[in-house]
């Protein structure tokens, strides 16, 4: 016979009782925990719909016969049920132009952190992870680096190599590095002296091994922030870029050159340079409140 | 015996750490052999240089601080400290294995057990990621956890489990040496009872050698077949189980069993070590347990005591016992 007490158990068997287990997964943790972070969830929300149109622009305005065709009948139009952002200094229409520019703003400052990302988890990983001499000769190097501004690093790659598209990707790409190995490498020196390192060692992993599957795993946290609020920041640089001259050329449509070419008529028609400036605010916004959202959201569980 | 038969042995060890330009004697002169199938536990006190022995034998000391300043370890008769990095990592984890003091920090948070089992088995056997996770699942289920679990992450184990797991990674590529260091002291005692039964289970169903750190003379009687008394760095008295607990001999001994209490004579009172383990920076001269034993002489500050042997298994290293000496204990 079964005691009496049996009732009382919250669980029958050994199965129920484990599956209880299995439901959250800390990836399933930490995204309820972001959706309670409302700044952060309105930052996704901009994030993601400007990511969205750039993806679908294809389909919602055509390249070849809005975005780059002049048409002089139609210039410096006011924002109206036509154009609703109106029409820039050659008659093209500035809302179908800030989409587009979307696409090469994103594109660019994605791949350029995504280059950056590259350099800096290899360079960071092995100084943070080797330290003592291995580390001092890489993060001279990088010092080095940071003490020229970012955009003036770039210049001089641009300046070297050409203009092109790739090239501003590297060039943003190489200025930002040093600020990723510098997070990579304080990131995995939190995470080195661990005893599961010194455990994977003593079962005889290779050190490539260690650092890519245990180290860097474990400092996805602050590398994750970074790269959000870099990517807001390469943006910004492609703009200041494209404003001087130096970055993407026109008639191809990009927020910084939209500003450069609307400055001109800035006095008269105003619509001409809010449309780019405000493209640059709310994706940076965004980017940024992402960014402050998932650092709040990674950094409890770092704590424990 | 000959050197091919003992699984491990440490010839005259002698290990130091350099901190702050300072010298710090972590090791002296330390010899163990364990043959195959034996266990030999390593006793002594916090800071007496066990963890720093087992290190040694892995080749695992921190770096750069630590230094061998002399001595040889043989594992399965090849030269630890001889190999090249390359042969030493393959040793590592398949001829010889380490379970962790502290089973909180010696998992990975962020992958599941299964991944943890299966990755030495991945390195050494060379098998895909699906079979050793089906492996990883016996493992597991060897240690007693339901093999359902193997997908689980560590938070969602028990002190004891993850214990546990960490014994299966260890065990993972069935090694001929593995070194337990002090693998329940952070467990409560009826997990540390679960888990010294695992371990007891594990020794009679294999010929793995095992070298087994603790400060509890308890598990030290469950499952050892050697032990080996060390203090500051240094191994007291080193003997069978049955030398060591019928006929202790050497006065710090005497002090660790006094320290204990007596379950079937309650009202006896506990004798405490006077003192505390020497600064290892600043070792007294002689005998370094001298300013904290009862049976202190005049030779004990000035010569270090030599070994002696009372039988073929049992030494001992005090001035009581020299052959002049009638005063022993």
């Amino acid at each position: 016979m079964m005691p009496a007490s049996a009732t009382a158990r919250p669980f029958t068997t050994k199965k129920e009782f484990y599956a209880q287990f299995k439901k959250k997964s800390i990836a399933y943790e930490l995204w309820l925990r972001f959706l309670k972070n409302k700044t952060a969830v309105i930052g996704l929300v901009i994030f993601g719909s400007i990511v969205v149109v750039a993806i679908i622009a294809p389909w919602i305005t055509d390249y070849k016969n809005v975005v780059i065709k002049m048409n002089i009948a139609e210039r410096l139009q006011p924002p109206g049920s036509n154009h609703w952002l109106g029409t820039d200094e050659l008659g093209r229409d500035i809302l179908a132009r800030i989409i587009y520019g979307a696409r090469v703003s994103l594109v660019i400052g994605i791949s350029a952190i995504a280059v950056s990302l590259l350099i800096g988890l290899v360079l960071g990983g092995a100084a943070g992870y080797y330290g003592g001499r291995i580390d001092s000769i890489i993060m001279r190097a990088m010092d080095v680096f940071l003490s020229l501004p970012d955009v003036l690093l770039a210049l001089a790659i641009i300046a070297a190599f050409g203009n092109t598209k790739v090239n501003l990707t590297i060039a943003i790409g190489l200025a930002f590095s040093p600020k990723f190995s510098r997070v990579v490498r304080s990131a995995v020196m939190g995470v080195r002296d661990n005893e599961y390192i010194e455990a994977a060692r003593s079962i005889g992993a290779l050190d490539w091994r260690i650092i890519a599957r245990h180290v860097l795993p474990n400092c996805i946290g602050p590398i994750i922030v970074q790269v959000t609020l870099y990517v807001a920041n390469a943006i910004l640089t492609i703009a200041a870029l494209s404003f001087i001259g130096l970055g993407i050329q026109p008639p191809t449509p990009e927020w910084g050159n939209m500003l450069a070419s609307g400055r001109t008529f800035m006095r008269d028609f105003p619509h001409i340079v809010m449309a780019p400036g405000l493209a640059i605010f709310f994706t940076i916004l965004a980017l940024n409140l992402l960014g402050d959202g998932l650092r709040d959201t990674l950094d409890p569980r770092l704590k424990h | 015996m000959d050197a091919q038969q003992n699984t491990l042995e440490i010839k005259n060890l002698t290990v130091e750490y350099i901190v702050d330009n300072e010298v710090v004697k972590a090791v002296t002169g330390v010899n163990i052999t364990i043959p195959a199938g034996k266990t030999f536990g390593l006793v002594g006190e916090t800071g007496a240089g066990k963890t720093t022995t087992a290190l040694s034998i892995l080749n695992l000391l921190p770096l750069p601080a630590g230094r061998i300043v002399s001595g040889e370890i043989f594992v399965n008769g090849q030269n630890v400290f001889g190999l090249a990095p390359e042969r030493l990592r393959e040793m590592r984890g398949s001829q010889m294995a380490m379970v962790f003091q502290d089973p909180m920090s010696s998992l990975n948070p962020i992958k599941t057990v299964g991944e943890q089992i299966a990755e030495g088995m991945r390195i050494h056997r060379g098998l895909g990621s699906k079979e050793a996770l089906i492996e990883a699942t016996k493992m597991l289920e060897m240690v007693g956890i339901p093999g359902s679990r193997v997908s689980e992450y560590p938070h969602q184990f028990s002190g004891g489990m993850k214990q546990r797991v960490i014994i299966a990674i260890a065990l993972a590529c069935n090694p001929d040496l593995l070194i337990a260091d002090e693998p329940t002291t952070a467990l409560d005692v009826t997990i540390q009872a679960q888990v010294l039964k695992l371990i007891r289970a594990l020794k009679e169903n294999s010929r793995m050698a095992m070298l087994m750190i603790t400060h509890a003379l308890g598990i030290v009687a469950e499952v050892c077949d050697f032990v080996g008394i060390m203090y500051a760095g240094r191994i007291v008295e080193c003997g069978t189980l049955a030398d060591i607990f019928d006929d202790l001999h050497h006065p710090y001994t005497r002090g660790l069993f006094g320290s204990l209490p007596d379950i079937e004579n309650r009202r006896v009172e506990l004798k405490p070590i006077p003192g505390l383990i020497p600064d290892p920076m600043d070792l007294p001269p002689g005998c370094a347990f001298h300013p904290r034993c009862s049976y202190a002489r005049a030779e004990c500050s000035r010569d270090l005591p030599n070994v002696k042997w009372l039988s073929d298994t049992h030494y001992i290293s005090c001035h009581l016992y020299n052959e002049t000496s009638e005063n022993k204990l």
